[in-house]
């Protein structure tokens, strides 16, 4: 059995700690290959891994577990209410009793006073910082490689500058035309079948883009298919670039499988 | 390796950049006699490899020496365990054990030596802190002390190596995560 992996996979199997990880890993057992395609990386980068680099630089700026939890909750687009003031008092009752020892007279005359807010920025940013790197540095060598390169994406290494992650550039450069395209203008019938597909879809302005950048492809494929365009078109990749025979694995089932459907692949959800 | 180096009276200024040839270094031992100015200026940009329990370190405050003096004594109280586990002392081993595990918590203090220091003290005190029952969890003290050796005597490892220490410390403890990071990771990944 042959597996090609999407992003949302992809992301829980390198990032997630909440059993999303775990089921991931499971499935991804029950297959001989595995496919992860460039797209996915690029996709990675610029999704979960740029909010995680974030996250190390807003600790390594604020020095504050807490301040930074409250800039999470203000860059949240939803309305979740992760961190009450209540919750996050737990938090870091539960994180000071690791180190209890170090409220001591002795330690304090030794070591001056102990921040515990600064002491758990410091230990979420290093563990972020080891996440950050391992998973992005893993794409040459998790389970078969990178599959599928782009050619216009310059793929790049991160970077530690003066306590922070540099991770330029962020994405293709303006003004690329997009190295899918000329394949894509192989697949007319494909892109049919999947703007057919993406129509009966809902109306949201994700779905309604990625149909017009399918459709300007179909109907003018030497059109220019921008950065923008490019990530617009997004799902979809999956779904026209999937190898034959293999399953597609993904989480986000209601945007891929209707597409899929329309082309007889399979998809899997962990 | 390159460097440059002075000599002024019994007093050696040596200045390196070692992180492409830590890996070297290291194999070869790197000891150097008598008394050593590592000049630190550029801070943890010049990660390199140095034995410094070989050394006497003169750079000004003394942490480093504070750190690897701290060390030295958790691994102490750490082998002393061992032993009193393998002469089946069990009570005397977990009293060693408390007493280390406490001691632990005091490595993170000295995480601004570098991003290394920072990152295996906190794994080393998640282990310490992970262990139940001390007559079980041999493996896991025993990796301890291996990573306190491979810390105290590279606290400029790269952060990849010590990455790698960590890997091995969760491969005997179990995956290893502290209050508000799992929090955290769900906030940031909706």
């Amino acid at each position: 059995m042959k597996a090609f992996v999407e992003t949302t996979v992809l992301t829980d199997f390198l990032l997630k700690l909440d059993g999303s990880e775990i089921r991931a890993r499971d499935v991804l057992q029950n297959y001989e290959f595995i496919t992860v395609p460039h797209f996915a990386w690029k996709e990675f980068k610029r999704g979960p891994l740029t909010t995680f680099i974030w996250a190390h630089n807003k600790l390594a700026e604020t020095k504050s577990f807490n301040v930074t939890l409250q800039r999470v909750q203000g860059m949240s687009r939803t309305p979740k209410r992760y961190f009450t003031s209540t919750a996050i008092q737990a938090i870091q009752t539960a994180f000071s009793a690791n180190f209890a020892d170090l409220a001591t007279a002795d330690v304090f005359a030794r070591y001056g006073s102990t921040n515990f807010d600064e002491m758990m920025a410091d230990a979420c940013r290093l563990e972020l910082r080891r996440v950050i790197s391992r998973s992005w540095s893993s794409r040459f060598r998790l389970f078969d490689g990178i599959t599928d390169t782009l050619s216009c994406y310059p793929d790049a290494e991160l970077f530690y500058d003066d306590g922070m992650i540099v991770y330029k550039p962020y994405d293709c450069p303006k003004g690329t035309d997009c190295c899918l395209k000329d394949k894509l203008s192989l697949k007319s019938n494909s892109l049919k079948k999947i703007r057919l597909a993406l129509g009966k879809l809902s109306d949201k302005s994700e779905i309604i883009k990625r149909r017009e950048v399918v459709k300007r492809i179909e109907k003018h494929p030497s059109s220019v298919m921008s950065p923008s365009d490019c990530r617009s078109f997004g799902d979809a990749y999956f779904v026209l670039f999937c190898p034959d025979g293999h399953d597609i694995i993904t989480t986000n089932l209601s945007d891929i499988k209707p597409m899929a459907d329309e082309l007889n692949i399979n998809v899997v959800k962990p | 390796m390159s460097g440059t180096g002075s000599s002024a009276s019994n007093v050696i200024s040596f200045r390196f950049q070692a992180s492409d040839a830590a890996p070297a270094a290291e194999s070869a031992g790197i000891r150097v006699g008598g008394r050593l100015n590592v000049d630190r200026a550029d801070g943890p940009a010049n990660e390199g490899v140095l034995d410094l329990r070989s050394v006497l370190i003169d750079s000004g405050g003394g942490r480093l020496n504070d750190f690897v003096s701290l060390s030295d004594n958790i691994r102490k109280r750490l082998e002393a365990c061992i032993e009193l586990i393998d002469g089946d002392d069990l009570f005397a081993a977990d009293n060693e054990l408390m007493l280390a595990s406490r001691e632990c918590q005091r490595l993170f203090l000295f995480r601004d030596i570098s991003e290394s220091v920072g990152l295996v003290s906190l794994k080393i005190i998640q282990a310490a802190a992970a262990i139940g029952v001390t007559t079980r969890s041999p493996k896991i003290i025993k990796i301890i002390v291996k990573s306190l050796n491979a810390i105290a005597s590279s606290p400029y490892m790269t952060f990849d190596q010590a990455s790698l220490l960590a890997d091995d410390i969760e491969g005997a403890a179990g995956q290893l995560r502290f209050a508000g990071y799992g929090d955290l990771i769900g906030a940031l990944i909706e």
